[in-house]
């Protein structure tokens, strides 16, 4: 007979249940404070880890911890499993933490927001009749080409910081925003009208005091076709910033129409209003379906919009993990089941039947 | 590479558990068959155990002792007995992480050995597959082994590897027979486990390849090879336990020396039938100081391919085990256990009908 187990420690099964009750009847609080008990007894426990991001989001609207429980979800259970169901809401937390903690970096005395960070952007001061959409549009698919080249910055993290900040500050400057915003490098410039449908724009990068540090060569082109524009745009940006362009260079382009329509569509987003945002990117899209950075934005929006509401997929996926066994517990009982047949046994206390009954060998086969 | 790979993996995590504490167990058993041979005679063979086991905590594992002391009787016509020491079992288990355990282990021999032949003659008994004994043997030489089992756990599913090696010493079994080497062991085991809340549906499988028997270094009888296949069900909840086995033992030919020439070949008739166990365990704790358990055990064995007349014939046999017993903890350091079992049977082409009980008591000591 296989050792009897012994009674299993206080199971924090019933404070976890505890837990899921107040949630389900909106008591965000007792919640949190079941599933912090629970939590302190089985810190592994990857339903209680689903349970309280789903408390964090849905009670205190904290995405940012949801995130991390999210995380330590995923460590546990290994990220094939549920990142292609959950990547999604992440993907709408994430953005939601972004907008969240923008707006704590407006309280007074708050650290830089993106302190330690290599890169931001600043809207182009413009002179003339330019639509400043165009600046922006710009502006932005520089940004989409910097990081398709580098990896870095976040292209919504810094458009949501810039565009709150100016929603705050309306009148800030450049050098202002990089001091507030606390990035290694700010890149901004300025757009003069030219006339004629042409337009001049010279980039500059601003330290983290908002310090000019670089002031690139001044970059001429007809707006009608940006394609040569946004080239030597990329280019100076490069330079500026130090990192070698590959040959040839990707560049995505957007004809000046569909680039204000794309900056329609991205501002209603970042104001909250996705419906107009999804009209203004589908026209857009429509205009130039080979456009990735518009592609990219709708994405964001759809994603958005499909995630907006209670997360019923997480709470399927709760009663889904409440399936699965303590991984200790499993490992365990697996490693002593291999154990036990490869190891002879005495059994429990006395001798016992083993799996293996071993014959001794026949004494008459001896010479 | 391969071997720095396993330990690169054995390594990685942190044990998998604490050392039990310091442990004696004292106890003993009766085991009691009685079967007809013919309408006049009765045969009842008794076995007594008296086993001691001691449990020590030493280098962050666990160092088992186990020896004892048998006496057998068998009363027939006429009345013969054994009695001795058994071996002495010494066994440290350390777990390398959580996924890794290792075992060393050796049999010292101080059980008795060089027996006569009515000593013998109980022994064989004692071996026999379809009498179900639970101790075979007093012992044999210095046996000295060792085993090392993998395991992971990821989602619902373990997997689990082990490999063992046993090598045994060289004894005198019988007067007159002096230098018998039994052939070691190498064994390799491999199991996984699919949960589901409580439920564990598992899959076991065991390989075991003998060396040869060698007496005064001359080769002179090999096990056949081994394979087990075991399918379980597992239910594992807070109070009720069940443990659900099939187990499938196939034993392949045995080599011996052929007459007349003495070659060492496979012999022409298989000496191995089959062997198909299942198992049904349930144990309930109510609370937690008292345990009750109730199990029953099948074995069905095939006749071997020897011929009714030859003394290595082993005919169908069918067994049927059931007991019970209680488990209780009388206070912080001892622990009770009462165990009794019944069995009934078939032997010998179910020409022969067999009936046995077993009761057990043992009591542990904690430090």
């Amino acid at each position: 007979m296989q050792d009897i187990p012994t009674f299993h420690v206080p199971d924090p099964g019933k404070l976890e249940s505890l837990a899921y009750t107040h949630f389900g009847q909106k008591d965000y609080v007792r919640a949190l404070r079941y599933a912090y008990q629970a939590f302190h007894i089985d810190p592994a426990d990857p339903r209680l880890l689903l349970l309280m991001g789903l408390i964090y989001e849905q009670g205190f609207n904290r995405p940012d911890l949801a995130l991390q429980e999210y995380s330590r979800l995923f460590s546990l259970i290994g990220p094939k499993r549920l990142e292609k169901r959950m990547g999604p809401r992440m993907q709408y937390l994430l953005r939601k933490a972004q907008v969240r903690a923008a707006n704590l970096a407006l309280q007074p005395d708050q650290p830089p927001p993106l302190k330690g960070q290599k890169l931001a952007v600043f809207p182009f001061q413009i002179q003339g009749p330019t639509q400043p959409a165009l600046a922006q549009g710009m502006l932005d698919l520089l940004l989409y080409n910097l990081h398709n080249l580098l990896g870095y910055p976040d292209p919504f993290q810094l458009q949501v910081l810039t565009h709150m900040y100016l929603q705050a500050f309306p009148w800030g400057t450049p050098s202002e925003y990089a001091a507030w915003a606390g990035a290694d490098q700010t890149l901004t410039g300025h757009l003069i009208d030219l006339g004629d449908h042409r337009i001049q724009i010279t980039l500059q990068l601003l330290d983290a005091t908002g310090q000019t540090v670089y002031t690139s060569t001044p970059v001429a082109g007809n707006w009608g076709d940006l394609t040569e524009l946004s080239s030597d745009l990329f280019r100076e940006a490069a330079k500026g910033l130090e990192v070698s362009l590959p040959t040839p260079v990707p560049n995505d382009v957007i004809a000046p129409i569909t680039l204000m329509a794309y900056v329609q569509g991205r501002n209603a987003y970042l104001e909250g209003n996705l419906t107009q945002a999804r009209q203004f990117l589908n026209d857009a899209l429509a205009m130039q379906p080979d456009a990735d950075l518009i592609a990219q934005t709708l994405a964001w929006v759809e994603n958005d919009l499909n995630n907006t509401n209670h997360p019923q997929l997480l709470v399927d996926i709760y009663w889904e993990l409440e399936t699965l066994p303590d991984p200790e517990r499993a490992l365990s009982r697996r490693l002593q089941n291999t154990h036990r047949l490869i190891v002879p046994s005495e059994g429990e206390i006395t001798g016992q039947e083993t799996h293996d009954p071993f014959k001794p060998p026949r004494p008459e086969t001896a010479p | 590479m391969i071997l720095l790979c396993i330990l690169i993996f054995a390594l990685s995590g942190t044990p998998a558990r604490a050392a039990d504490p310091f442990r004696t167990d004292l106890g003993g058993f009766v085991h009691q068959i009685e079967f007809r041979p013919d309408s006049v005679r009765v045969t009842r063979i008794r076995q007594w155990v008296s086993p001691v086991q001691i449990h020590i905590p030493l280098a962050g594992g666990q160092l088992d002792l186990h020896s004892g002391a048998m006496y057998l009787e068998q009363t027939d016509t006429l009345k013969s007995e054994a009695w001795g020491a058994l071996n002495t079992r010494l066994r440290g288990t350390w777990s390398l992480s959580r996924r890794a355990l290792l075992t060393l282990h050796a049999a010292f021999p101080t059980g008795k050995r060089s027996l006569d032949a009515e000593d013998a003659n109980l022994v064989r008994t004692l071996a026999r597959n379809d009498l179900n004994f639970p101790v075979k043997t007093f012992g044999e030489g210095l046996d000295i082994g060792g085993a090392l089992s993998l395991a992971n756990q990821v989602g619902h599913t373990g997997w689990s590897l082990g490999v063992g090696y046993l090598r045994k010493g060289a004894y005198d079994p019988v007067d007159g027979v002096t230098g018998y080497k039994p052939g070691d062991a190498f064994s390799v085991s491999a199991g996984i486990d699919r949960t589901y809340k409580h439920w564990v549906y598992r899959l076991s499988a065991l390989g075991t390849f003998y060396f040869t028997d060698r007496q005064n270094s001359q080769v002179v009888f090999r096990q056949g090879k081994q394979i087990l296949f075991q399918m379980g069900l597992l239910y594992e909840g807070q109070r009720l336990q069940l443990n659900f086995q099939v187990t499938e033992l196939l034993r392949l030919k045995n080599q011996e020396l052929i007459p007349p020439e003495g070659l060492f070949l496979f012999e022409t008739r298989d000496s191995n039938g089959n062997d198909l166990r299942g198992s049904l365990e349930i144990s309930w704790t109510p609370y937690l100081p008292l345990t009750l358990f109730g199990s029953g055990h099948f074995k069905y064995l095939t006749a071997n391919a020897h011929p009714s007349t030859s003394p290595l014939y082993q005919g169908d046999a069918h067994l049927w085990q059931t007991g019970g017993g209680i488990k209780i903890h009388l206070g912080p350091r001892y622990r009770l256990l009462l165990k009794t079992t019944r069995m009934k049977g078939k032997i010998l082409d179910d020409t022969i009908d067999l009936s046995a009980f077993q009761f057990q008591g043992g009591l542990s000591r904690q430090f």
